[in-house]
């Protein structure tokens, strides 16, 4: 299990629903990454963890 | 100065790790979009929706542009790069508003119409807090914003299979068609320049911040689009 303070605190406020071993180094880096600020704003919008769609096109472009 | 979370992984990765990984509601709302029944008239009032943002790309380039250039950060390696690759790339991205007009004018809505219209207040958030970060704090926020906007584009085939599956013209697309061409190409750029500069941990912080605020509020203006199929304004 990963250890990472942030992904504790993600974890904690139900917003990872996938198990650890699943994440890419690049994804684990990112979330430790995570400023306070970033975090906050995560937890502030419940926002979930959601990769089922990562990889869809979208259609507002610059 | 701290250093960048992670040696053993790029500034870029961690950036497009990010947008995969809290970007998952923007793919879901995209993916209805696609898919709707009611494409034809939400892919109208979309139009409108995307001259919106698209008209403030180049202008938002230029504020940041400038903005490297104020006193308060003259020496910053950072941003002497940033401004080369906003310099190299405001004239990649000028008229592109056009072509969405031009998709307005083959789908029968008009340019002005689509020009004469208020845009929302989600669009001006959108491109709005943008404009705070690069001009009270540092205009690497930036970053974030493009990073998202040119991540994900839909492909040709994509577009072609929409195209068909609701008898309209390709003629319609052509704002689509030369993003899906182009943004590859530009999100490598992107990247290679995030990979070049010597970000720090604060650096990649605001870059996170102004990707979620991108993320969040595009879903946002995504979920009103599909949200308003039975009352389109155009």
């Amino acid at each position: 299990m990963h250890e990472g303070k942030n992904f504790q605190t993600l974890a904690k406020a139900g917003l990872l629903h996938e198990n650890d071993s699943k994440f890419t180094d690049a994804e684990k880096a990112a979330i430790e990454s995570l400023s306070p600020e970033e975090l906050q704003a995560l937890l502030s919008a419940k926002e979930k963890l959601e990769k089922s769609f990562s990889h869809a096109p979208i259609m507002m472009i610059y | 100065m701290i250093p960048a979370a992670s040696a053993e992984v790029s500034n870029s990765a961690i950036i497009r790790a990010k947008i995969d990984l809290f970007g998952g509601r923007l793919g879901q709302a995209s993916h209805a979009f696609w898919n709707s029944p009611h494409f034809a008239s939400i892919y109208r009032e979309q139009l409108f929706l995307s001259h919106a943002i698209v008209r403030a790309s180049v202008p938002l380039m230029q504020a940041a542009e400038e903005a490297c250039r104020y006193p308060q950060h003259a020496g910053d390696a950072v941003l002497e790069g940033f401004a080369r690759y906003l310099r190299h790339h405001i004239p990649e991205e000028t008229g592109h508003d056009r072509w969405v007009l031009d998709d307005a004018d083959a789908m029968g809505i008009g340019r002005a119409a689509i020009l004469a219209r208020q845009p929302k207040e989600s669009v001006a958030r959108l491109v709005g807090v943008p404009y705070y970060w690069i001009r009270h704090y540092n205009p690497i926020a930036l970053c974030g914003y493009i990073a998202v906007l040119e991540g994900r584009p839909p492909t040709l085939e994509l577009i072609g299979e929409v195209a068909a599956r609701n008898n309209l013209p390709l003629e319609c697309f052509t704002n689509l068609t030369h993003h899906a061409r182009i943004d590859p190409h530009h999100r490598r750029d992107l990247d290679d320049v995030l990979d070049a500069l010597p970000l720090t941990a604060e650096h990649l912080a605001l870059i996170g911040l102004t990707t979620l605020h991108t993320l969040r509020t595009l879903t946002e203006i995504m979920n009103e689009l599909l949200a308003g199929t039975e009352s389109p304004s155009i």
